[in-house]
């Protein structure tokens, strides 16, 4: 897949030592334990760049996507978009949010079943002072929904009358639709069939052609991250232990874990080359 | 569907209305006055005169209904009004607040009204206020507001962890205005179950005696939380043995000896050339009429892992259920099902499940959804064990950790008392897979059992699945729509395509070359993502 050329760096998302705990309490008295989920973790998402964040379940992932997006405080380090922090005296800063958006991994699970396609995507103009109205307000959502190869006439139609992968062309829509400086995808393909994947991942590699885009894609599955970001980095028990270009660090892991994990990755063998064993079919 | 062709909401909706009526209409008349005493025609029959008969003071009995209708819809709708009027916001806030300070304030409230006990605040009412149909209206009202709340706080706290809710919040919408436009909705129909038991309750009594009205609600409190116990899963689903009303039960066949297929028991063919263990043949499925599958064929030899394929909707599922047995209600199948030799389409459900999990075992996708929350993992495999055979429950338990062992959660380290929500998606996965296999069936169905979990994890359930395949001589059916999966470790590949078997072979021949531009498109998708 290709991507568009990425421009030239300017740091818009930085993260500075950022650590994350989580008290556990264990029985009525018990003594209270800290889990750190994350640990030290930082990194910079430049201008126009498609970063890329793997590691397996449990691994920091979601915590570290959940505090990006302002949604938990942090214990230590800072968050900021273009210098300002997302996360400000027990709120999330609205100033922040409105530059930032989210696609989630379960396309059943992440739209109101009981609201209409055109309520749903709309729903990130509550962020805006001066949200469109009226005639702007549709062609808005018109012109999300064409983006990500919907019809504008589908709009008016429920979520269950679309199947999972056009729920994420939908979540997809509702992210672009305020036209953020960030996207963050967390498994925004995980739970796809490998078609559907497929065309899901064209469909943003075909976005980024047509305008930049700066994203974090969050994925436990290298396959995926390898098609659709310029740089990547693993993580592994609440730390990124490795990162850099995608190429390079699929083709060539330092650390042990990022080797562990793309041997993990089941892979079609290639019918080239003799096979290594013989298949034991009959 | 209209409104209007739903013949229960037709005859309940003209049923309340015609309560409703009687109510109206007594307040402007009654056939006689409901309060005339008439003791020369006490105790009359229902006639013409009147309708319902006469009571012992000769009283018209079908006046007093109607105007006992009044009360009655008084005190359902007042006072379920006022448990829902308090309870629900009450209860959507302690959701949105969930864990702080103001949940823990409005929950041990609850709770002190439900400690109290109802009679003694239904006395102190009536004793301050004096009696009247208002103050049993209140009373029952103050009841009412925990069972809401109770109710509310347990639906919007499972709403509040949905994606939906967090895109919401990413949008900076308020706590409150996500409980009302996100939450609320979601709720209401479980609100109008909850609301019309209590309002029935409510009106049950007759509201002259504030006290005996008062007690109801005692009744209604249970209802929220019977409610949410109730839990389909069983331990012997895992293992397939899932109690269903056959379709097929009527249409008996020819009784086979089933033990023989239950007990043969590991490699039963020595030096025998590679038996057959399962062939479908033209196997056709119609859902009321509507076709899902047409003519699936497909084999699988003992100790045989065979992968079939092909995105969501294609029928693997369909076929998978075929073979066990556990298609849906209304569901017709033609062809041939043969496990060893025998059309398990012509098992009685009898039958049926005594196959499943002994000579059949299924793994599903999401493994938490095959386990019982509420039972600890040594006890749900020792069960599905005991189900099957009339081992005292000691030993079961031994067997029941053998296996746990073998499937790689040694007791040492992963206690038998442990309970599903303790172990990673990975070791609930191996739990399925203790209770499928625990009797050694020669026949695994696994319906996407990795697609789940991520790939460190998937690598090691697949490596199991394949060990286990040697080891006990099992043939393995694994549905997936992820080719690359099982290209690692399926014998043969199997490609559906809306319902139908489009190309079949050995994996690496079918690898090598598609025949079908649907495998080849599928093939193609694999390996771009």
């Amino acid at each position: 897949m290709n991507l568009a050329p990425r421009p030239a760096a300017v740091p818009l998302l930085s993260v500075t030592g950022v650590a994350r705990d989580y008290i556990h309490r264990t029985g009525l008295f018990g003594r209270a334990t800290r889990f750190r989920a994350l640990q030290d973790v930082t990194f910079t998402l430049h201008r126009g760049e498609r970063l890329g964040l793997v590691g397996e379940s449990g691994c920091g992932k979601s915590t570290l996507t959940r505090a990006l997006l302002g949604l938990d405080p942090v214990q230590e380090g800072s968050i900021t978009l273009d210098g300002a922090p997302v996360f400000t005296d027990h709120h999330a800063n609205t100033a922040v949010r409105r530059r930032m958006q989210v696609v989630f991994q379960d396309p059943y699970g992440s739209f109101n079943p009981r609201h209409r396609v055109d309520r749903l995507i709309t729903e990130p103009f509550h962020l805006l002072d001066h949200p469109p109205q009226g005639r702007a307000r549709a062609a808005a959502v018109a012109e999300a929904l064409e983006a990500v190869g919907m019809a504008a006439s589908d709009a008016e139609k429920f979520i269950h009358e679309f199947s999972g992968g056009q729920r994420q062309r939908i979540a997809i829509a509702r992210a672009l639709i305020i036209k953020p400086d960030v996207i963050v995808f967390d498994e925004a393909v995980s739970a796809l069939d490998v078609s559907v994947r497929a065309q899901v991942l064209d469909l943003l590699a075909d976005l980024c052609r047509r305008t930049p885009l700066s994203y974090l894609f969050v994925s436990h599955d290298l396959s995926v991250v390898r098609s659709v970001t310029d740089r990547v980095m693993v993580m592994q028990a609440g730390r990124i232990v490795e990162a850099g270009p995608t190429e390079a660090v699929l083709t060539a892991p330092t650390h042990p874990y990022t080797r562990a994990l793309i041997a993990a990755a089941p892979v079609l063998p290639d019918p080239q080359r003799p096979p290594h064993e013989p298949a034991s079919a009959p | 569907m209209k409104w209007y062709q739903s013949r229960s909401l037709v005859i309940g909706a003209a049923l309340s209305a015609l309560f409703v009526l009687a109510a109206l209409v007594s307040l402007v008349w009654t056939p006689f006055n409901y309060e005339t005493l008439d003791i020369p025609n006490k105790l009359q029959r229902p006639g013409s005169l009147h309708w319902f008969g006469t009571d012992h003071f000769g009283r018209d009995i079908f006046s007093m209904i109607m105007a006992g209708a009044r009360i009655s819809l008084a005190v359902a709708v007042l006072a379920v009004g006022i448990g829902m009027g308090i309870g629900v916001p009450l209860g959507l806030w302690a959701a949105a607040r969930s864990g702080g300070w103001l949940d823990e304030f409005i929950m041990r409230g609850n709770d002190l009204v439900f400690a109290f006990p109802s009679l003694v605040i239904a006395i102190l009412i009536t004793a301050t206020f004096g009696p009247g149909a208002v103050n049993a209206i209140i009373a029952i009202g103050i009841f009412n507001i925990p069972v809401f709340a109770r109710l509310t706080r347990g639906a919007a706290l499972g709403l509040w962890e949905r994606d939906f809710i967090l895109a919401a919040r990413v949008a900076s919408k308020s706590r409150l205005r996500i409980s009302v436009e996100h939450v609320l909705p979601n709720i209401t129909s479980l609100l109008i179950v909850q609301g019309t038991i209590s309002s029935a309750l409510a009106s049950w009594p007759r509201p002259v005696s504030p006290t005996s009205g008062s007690g109801r609600s005692r009744r209604a409190k249970l209802g929220p939380d019977a409610g949410r116990c109730a839990d389909a899963r069983h331990p012997c689903f895992a293992s397939g043995a899932h109690p269903r009303p056959s379709h097929r039960g009527d249409r008996a066949g020819p009784q086979p000896d089933g033990r023989r297929l239950a007990r043969s028991d590991g490699p039963a063919h020595p030096g025998g050339a590679p038996m057959t263990l399962l062939a479908v043949e033209n196997l056709s499925v119609d859902i009321h009429g509507t076709p899902v599958l047409r003519d699936v064929g497909l084999t699988l030899d003992k100790g045989q892992i065979v992968a079939l394929t092909g995105e969501s909707g294609s029928g693997k599922s369909m076929t998978s259920l075929s073979i066990m047995g556990l298609l849906p209600q209304g569901a017709t199948a033609r062809g041939r099902v043969l496990l060893e030799g025998v059309d398990l389409l012509t098992r009685t459900e009898p039958q049926l499940c005594a196959l499943r999990g002994r000579a059949m075992g299924m793994i599903f996708q999401e493994p938490m959804t095959a386990l019982n929350p509420v039972h600890s993992i040594g006890r749900q495999v020792a069960e599905t064990i005991r189900i099957h055979t009339a081992l005292p429950r000691a030993e079961a338990r031994e067997q029941a950790a053998a296996m746990l062992d073998r499937v790689g959660l040694p007791a040492h380290r992963f206690a038998l008392s442990r309970f599903p929500h303790e172990l990673s998606g990975g070791q609930r996965q191996r739990v399925g897979l203790a209770m499928a296999i625990a009797l050694r069936p020669r026949l695994l169905i696994a319906d996407e059992p990795t697609t789940a979990l991520d790939v460190t994890t998937q690598a090691q359930i697949l490596d199991l699945l394949q060990g286990l395949v040697a080891d006990f001589g099992m043939g393995l059916l694994l549905i997936t729509h992820d080719l690359a999966v099982v290209s690692q470790i399926a014998d043969r590949i199997v490609v559906m395509q809306k319902g139908a078997v489009v190309e079949h072979g050995a994996t690496r021949a079918l690898l090598a070359e598609q025949r079908h531009p649907y495998s080849r498109m599928l093939i193609g998708a694999a390996r771009v993502g």
